[in-house]
């Protein structure tokens, strides 16, 4: 994804929502899920290394 | 004077001293409830039969000089997604309105076990995330308390309690303690345990609670985890890095102004401060959390939401809707980058005592649709750190801002050491508040 490729994203997850919950529920949940389709654009275009591994247990005395 | 008046350290001094029993500290602060609750709302359930059932317990006990922690005899309120034995616990939702556990939470249990007097359940957002309760801030009853531990922190802050228990995901006890003009403690990720406590995303969820006072702070973690590790030692006057960047971008002019004030007023008093640039990565924290967030938070509700969607406010709705929409490699992502994160705010740490920025983005909205932005708290709770708030002024309007400290993982005592420094320095009145209505 590039260019508009937040845009589209978004699109694209609103479609799914119609399919899953019909056209008026997805309109009213519609800026929530703006927001998260949002932040998931942007984690996903976030470079990472194949060895970053996920915190899985949280400790923020070992990273 | 007035028992309600005492912070958790006088009183419990006080109560060791034979000048103060567990039984009238428990009556005055009831009576104080009876009094201030019609304008304030900030309780969910007081059950005053229980509550002076276990004080008198209490009281026969220190007849006898057995005090089992700091905190015995101190009343203490709960946050209502705080699972009580015997008491109705809410979560903030009609679906949860009949609910009345078996067994306490452990940070309860460990409140019981230390003498502490349950006082009642204090009022939370629904499900600690959004949708509001009726509570109003104390300091001017035409705004918001915060939340989501909304209850805690007016009860607190108006000499409801000495001391509440909340839990902070975003920003749940710190920007309701800073909206209140009251000290909150969110401790390291997992030093108070979660257990028997209703979840909103099990990464995210922290236990801290409100006090009117640093020290008290301090006594209510010594009793809440023993083996939380000591003060190391520490300079006589701290130094501190000073957070910039999108703390200054996203902070109103007068809570800046009023950082930049408590700042000039620490510097005076001897506190060192180093600008501290933050990571690349630090820029991704709304995002990471947003995701990590929404999709945890899909996950508990995902089965309530399907079998009951007339059970849910339409915020919390939204949310969870949104988080079942996000890809699990979305998820995976948003945790291989909280790690960098974590990682790149850490590597910062070297060289101070702490981290400070403003509590909060601004000072309480005025309205009760809303409980304030998080921005500020999020990345503490993203990243695990132990935060404090440390009520430093008042605005124009006449409302607490609060200074920010955050500390390295596991220093939760050293964190509250500068705090108290600052809060000493900073001379802000620690005493309850009639409630104001303008």
């Amino acid at each position: 994804m590039s260019g508009d490729g937040e845009k589209e994203y978004i699109h694209m997850v609103k479609e799914t929502a119609k399919a899953m919950w019909g056209p008026e529920a997805a309109d009213r949940l519609g800026e929530h899920i703006e927001r998260t389709a949002a932040a998931v654009y942007a984690v996903s275009n976030y470079p990472l290394e194949p060895t970053t591994e996920p915190v899985t247990r949280m400790n923020p005395g070992e990273t | 004077m007035e028992p309600y008046t005492l912070s958790l350290a006088e009183a419990s001094s006080l109560m060791r001293d034979g000048g103060l029993t567990p039984t009238r500290l428990a009556e005055s602060l009831l009576d104080r409830i009876d009094r201030l609750e019609p304008v304030v709302e900030a309780w969910v359930t007081v059950d005053r039969a229980a509550v002076m059932e276990a004080a008198d317990a209490a009281t026969m006990e220190a007849e006898e000089g057995r005090f089992r922690s700091p905190l015995h005899g101190v009343p203490v309120g709960v946050k209502d997604i705080f699972y009580t034995r015997g008491m109705r616990t809410t979560m903030g939702s009609t679906l949860y309105s009949g609910f009345v556990p078996d067994r306490d939470a452990a940070v309860v249990e460990t409140l019981r076990e230390a003498g502490a007097v349950v006082l009642g359940k204090t009022e939370t957002t629904e499900f600690a995330l959004h949708d509001p309760a009726a509570t109003r801030n104390p300091w001017n009853t035409r705004h918001t308390p915060g939340g989501s531990s909304s209850g805690s922190a007016a009860a607190v802050s108006c000499g409801m309690a000495p001391m509440a228990l909340g839990s902070q995901t975003g920003g749940s006890v710190v920007r309701p303690a800073s909206y209140c003009g009251v000290v909150g403690f969110k401790p390291t990720y997992g030093l108070l345990s979660r257990d028997g406590v209703y979840p909103l995303s099990w990464s995210l969820d922290h236990v801290g609670y409100m006090t009117r006072s640093v020290e008290d702070a301090v006594l209510a973690l010594k009793t809440l985890k023993p083996d939380a590790a000591p003060a190391g030692e520490v300079d006589e006057t701290p130094r501190i890095g000073l957070l910039g960047g999108y703390f200054k971008e996203n902070a109103s002019d007068e809570a800046w102004l009023g950082f930049e004030q408590a700042v000039g007023k620490l510097w005076g008093e001897g506190a060192e401060f180093i600008d501290v640039e933050l990571p690349q990565s630090f820029g991704m924290v709304p995002s990471v959390h947003r995701v990590v967030m929404a999709v945890e938070a899909a996950a508990v509700h995902e089965d309530g939401l399907r079998a009951n969607p007339e059970g849910y406010r339409e915020y919390i709705k939204g949310f969870v809707s949104s988080g079942l929409l996000a890809p699990a490699t979305a998820y995976l992502r948003a945790q291989r980058i909280r790690g960098i994160i974590l990682r790149d705010v850490l590597s910062l740490m070297g060289g101070y005592d702490c981290l400070a920025c403003p509590s909060t983005v601004d000072t309480a909205p005025r309205g009760l649709e809303w409980t304030g932005s998080p921005a500020f708290n999020a990345p503490w709770s993203l990243t695990g750190l132990p935060s404090v708030t440390v009520p430093s002024g008042v605005s124009e309007d006449e409302l607490p801002l609060g200074l920010q400290l955050v500390g390295r993982p596991h220093r939760d005592h050293d964190l509250l050491g500068v705090a108290a420094w600052c809060e000493e320095a900073l001379g802000f009145p620690e005493g309850p508040r009639d409630p104001y209505t303008p």
